[in-house]
């Protein structure tokens, strides 16, 4: 198994099914990736990033959503 | 000026903290804070804020109250339809509390103005709609050195910082850019602003008393179904080019 922690909750994948790029996360995950920005280890990587950004077992991401409410 | 007796009655559960005392009391009424928006997050901000004797509050806002508005936005009364937000809420504030001097300005807040209107106050709250403007108010604060809340809302869910330009991280260190604005109103439960403008006007007097620890590179987020609170330290972004914190001396 190999984890994730993702918003503070750790979330497992079997071996070899961890998506592998933050887009492919997302698309997993059903979250529109225009609405957020994401958080990984602790650097924010904009929406233009996430195709090429890799995800690996282990790491911490937080997913922020843009909130325009007032 | 000493606090008259019936200034030290009013804010008799203030002055006894001992945290505040009546040097804090003086020190609230000698402070200005801004509010950009009196909506769903401006309406507890203005109410708290001019509660607890904040000498001078400014409201930055150009629109009418609407029926649809008074769901969350308890500044504003049913009589108030129609009429100017900002005048409806400097009405309630003075009711309120006549002690407080309320600066109006009927207008949107924009590139060309807001500028000048920030530097005349200690503390900003961003209580906007929409994403346009809470980048603007980052920029323009964040250029001026002007420290203020950020919050923005959505559904059962929201969040804010407190930004201190120039030191801490800001609202475009963590969002780089605004995403399209939704199309149409979006539902919001409309306690949820209660919540979190009641924060930012409690980040605000802790600002102006400098007490406790603010909200800085934290971005605090609320969900009304969970009832969770999350704090999650952001960074500031070296490439950001509005706060230019990363600048600052370690
Ligand atoms: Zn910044």
């Amino acid at each position: 198994m190999e984890t994730l922690k993702l918003n503070g909750v750790e979330r497992q994948y079997a071996s070899g099914q961890m998506p592998a790029t933050l887009a492919a996360l997302l698309a997993d995950l059903g979250v529109d990736g225009s609405a957020v920005v994401a958080e990984v280890d602790g650097a924010i990587v904009p929406a233009a990033g996430f195709a090429e950004t890799p995800v690996a077992a282990g790491q911490s991401i937080e997913l922020i959503k843009f909130m325009g409410g007032g | 000026m000493p606090l008259t007796d019936e200034q030290i009655e009013r804010y008799q559960r203030n002055i006894i903290l001992k945290e505040i005392g009546a040097a804090g009391q003086e020190k609230l009424r000698s402070s200005k804070v801004l509010i950009v928006g009196v909506g769903g997050l401006g309406s507890p901000a203005a109410l708290y804020l001019a509660a607890a004797g904040v000498g001078t509050i400014g409201l930055v806002d150009g629109d009418a109250v609407e029926l649809s508005n008074l769901q969350r936005q308890v500044i504003h009364d049913t009589a108030d339809v129609g009429r100017r937000k900002v005048e409806s809420a400097q009405a309630r504030m003075h009711a309120l509390n006549p002690d407080v001097t309320v600066r109006t300005y009927d207008t949107w807040a924009q590139a060309d103005s807001l500028g000048s209107i920030v530097r005349e106050y200690d503390f900003v709250i961003d209580a906007v709609d929409n994403f346009a403007t809470k980048f603007l108010i980052n920029d323009v604060c964040c250029a001026d050195r002007v420290p203020f809340c950020h919050a923005g809302i959505l559904e059962f869910e929201g969040q804010l910082m407190t930004v201190l330009p120039g030191r801490t991280a800001c609202y475009r260190c963590v969002f780089a850019a605004p995403p399209a604005d939704p199309h149409g109103p979006i539902g919001v439960l409309g306690v949820l602003p209660g919540v979190i403008g009641a924060l930012q006007a409690t980040e605000a007097i802790k600002h102006l008393l400098a007490l406790g620890d603010l909200l800085t590179d934290t971005l605090l987020s609320y969900h009304a179904l969970t009832m969770q609170f999350r704090r999650l330290r952001v960074t500031c972004n070296p490439k950001c080019p509005a706060c230019g914190c990363s600048h600052r001396p370690v």
